[in-house]
């Protein structure tokens, strides 16, 4: 396993490098600062989003929250609702976020924990929820608008490639790094993903874990679903429904197990950069919206194959 | 394992939770309905506009008995529905040949899914997830706006009756039956043992990737005619309307109580009574606000409303249907195989 870990780092590296030079070729103002401040900005979207799906997949038991992108939109909306375009509501506003993605999140757990209904379907259902949430709670409508310091910090750019949005998440990224190896919480999801019995018997509260990782899993996303308000100023109904299938497959490509118990954030992080660029990439080529559709399709496809390729089924 | 509790607990006990809350479904619906509910327009119109569920739900549950899930199956829904239009409308084809063709492209999408998964061992949640992302594509390219029309003939036979019985009813009944009669064969069988313990089925001799394949060929199959019946109900294509279909077909297997049996036809009967329980329940919430609508006039409740409802309900069916499934295991004491929705 050891041995394994700086091999994934290589081939992620290495996706990415050649993905750039591929860009630069396609476009010699892809490397420019303002598209590397770009990409930047939208892999640390999806960063957010994907720090909760990380937590989920590691968890185990076929662990996966398609709430997510519902989550993600009804922060948004609530984002924009109670900022309505002043710095005094900031603080407010974000609690707001935080909260209603956190009981989202203990919802989703509760019916996984206890009426044990699957963690995928649980989570969907949910997701039908929080749409109709969002429809009744704007009327179809959203009104408001982020504040000032919110579109400051994702739009002011503190070097020429980095905008403030971006620092955040680096903050962001070396504490969840810190979470997951260093906190007893993090040690007991690893123990439990790995092996929900053995960890049972070594004393982990494995229901409790689960209620933690779930609702944590709905604050990070309405955390985005914040951030996606502050960056695109516009919001409607079920904004963060695209980031919902794009949430797993950056956890996938970042070499996280979806059997659980094996992966960490930095790995998705990669996934969220590769993703974001290949994204870039075809807008850049193809603005047609089908062609698209079909090249991330396809690419996915490709990325997937060499990537999460599974032991063959032999005795 | 499995096999040997099952064989003394006939199949229809055991997807028993989909019929429970069907009953109880049903009884609220003809409380709130009235005896209306049992006349032949309003029976057939519930039916014909569930069918390509129902459909949906029979594709789904193939896949899901070997283990799998099939995300591309709303996509694969909206190709045929715009292969069929186009092939038709500005190609000039019978009818006849243009819906081969489309059911025949669903078919080989359903392929290129099972051997992707099945030969590059990917997960089938993300490769049916890109291949959804990949006909999208494509289906726009086929039809990128909404139009084209289906022969009158078609849609009036599609709504109507035939023998003074609903053509809806006479669908679901030929293809639950045809499903039913593919449980004598070997390939169900082999499908339902890789979905329970891929090792053992191996061990056993059941090549394991060949049957991987034409499970998901097969839901492809059962996709494409979904896809057919809806174009047949809408009489026009359209590619955003498909997309829906993926996730109510996963939660109309799951309702039909059939993650814990792993039986061919459990798992067909548990299909048709979820995605029943899915249609009625939203035939309740219609009646009930109109009930409300009629009785107090100055109430104007948005349809969301009526959306929040029936996605509670259907919540209350999920967590109602995995408990009474896990009772009966209890029950049965023996099966100790965990199924689960394999990644």
């Amino acid at each position: 396993m050891k041995k394994k870990i700086p091999q994934q780092t290589i081939i992620l590296v290495g996706i990415i490098v050649v993905l750039l030079i591929l860009g630069s070729i396609i476009n010699p103002q892809f490397m420019a600062s303002m598209n590397v401040a770009n990409i930047l900005t939208m892999s640390a979207l999806l960063g957010f989003i994907a720090i909760g799906q990380t937590f989920v997949v590691l968890s185990g038991d076929n662990g996966l929250d398609l709430s997510v992108g519902g989550v993600m939109s009804l922060g948004a909306i609530l984002a924009t609702t109670y900022m309505s375009g002043q710095n005094k509501n900031f603080l407010l506003a974000m609690l707001i976020v935080l909260v209603s993605g956190a009981i989202f999140g203990f919802l989703n757990s509760i019916g996984i924990v206890y009426a044990k209904v699957p963690a995928m379907v649980m989570t969907l259902a949910m997701a039908n929820v929080l749409t109709s949430i969002q429809q009744i709670f704007t009327g179809g409508y959203p009104k408001g608008g982020p504040s000032p310091i919110a579109s400051a910090i994702t739009t002011t750019r503190i070097l020429p490639f980095l905008p403030g949005i971006v620092v955040l998440w680096i903050v962001m990224i070396g504490v969840v790094h810190l979470i997951l190896t260093r906190s007893s919480y993090g040690k007991q999801l690893y123990a439990m993903g790995a092996n929900k019995n053995a960890a049972l018997l070594t004393g982990v509260k494995v229901r409790k874990i689960k209620i933690i990782t779930y609702t944590l899993c709905g604050m990070m996303s309405a955390f985005a679903g914040f951030w996606l308000c502050a960056y695109n100023g516009v919001v409607y109904v079920n904004a963060g429904s695209s980031y919902i299938m794009p949430s797993v497959a950056v956890v996938v490509i970042g070499g996280t197990s979806l059997a659980g118990g094996k992966g960490s954030y930095s790995g998705t992080v990669a996934g969220a950069v590769i993703l974001t660029i290949i994204n870039s990439l075809l807008v850049m080529v193809n603005t047609n919206e089908a062609g698209r559709f079909m090249m991330n399709g396809f690419l996915l496809i490709i990325l997937l194959a060499i990537y999460t390729k599974q032991p063959k089924n032999r005795q | 394992m499995g096999k040997n509790s099952l064989k003394h607990n006939p199949s229809w006990s055991v997807g028993i939770s989909g019929y429970v809350l069907l009953l109880g479904a049903v009884l609220i619906n003809i409380l709130i309905q009235g005896f209306g509910f049992f006349r032949v327009t309003s029976f057939g119109s519930l039916l014909s506009s569930n069918l390509p569920l129902i459909l949906a739900a029979y594709a789904q549950m193939i896949v899901m008995l070997s283990g799998g899930i099939d995300i591309s199956i709303g996509n694969i829904m909206a190709l045929v529905n715009a292969v069929a239009i186009v092939l038709a409308n500005a190609y000039g084809m019978p009818i006849g040949v243009s819906w081969t063709i489309a059911v025949a492209i669903g078919t080989g999408v359903g392929l290129l899914n099972g051997l992707i998964i099945a030969y590059l061992r990917v997960p089938p949640l993300l490769v049916t997830f890109a291949m959804a992302t990949f006909i999208k594509g494509v289906a726009l390219v086929v039809l990128p706006k909404p139009g084209g029309t289906v022969p009158k003939v078609i849609y009036r036979t599609y709504t109507g009756t035939i023998l003074g019985v609903p053509t809806a009813i006479w669908l679901i009944l030929i293809s639950t039956v045809i499903l039913l009669l593919l449980s004598k064969f070997k390939l169900s069988k082999s499908i339902s043992a890789i979905g329970s313990s891929e090792r053992n089925a191996f061990a056993s001799g059941i090549k394991v990737e060949k049957t991987k394949v034409l499970a998901y060929t097969l839901g492809g199959l059962v996709a494409s005619f979904a896809g057919l019946s809806l174009t047949a109900l809408t009489a026009s294509g359209d590619v955003r309307i498909g997309g829906a279909f993926a996730l109510q077909s996963i939660a109309a297997v799951t309702i039909g109580g059939t993650l814990g049996a792993g039986k061919w036809s459990s798992y067909v009967y548990g299909a048709i009574s979820g995605s029943l329980f899915l249609a009625v329940v939203s035939n309740i919430v219609f009646f009930a606000f109109n009930i409300l609508a009629t009785n107090y006039p100055g109430m104007q409740i948005s349809t969301y409303y009526q959306q929040l409802l029936s996605n509670f309900i259907i919540i209350f069916g999920l967590a109602s249907a995995v408990l009474m499934d896990r009772q009966n295991h209890q029950k049965t004491g023996k099966d100790k195989s965990k199924r689960g929705i394999a990644l």
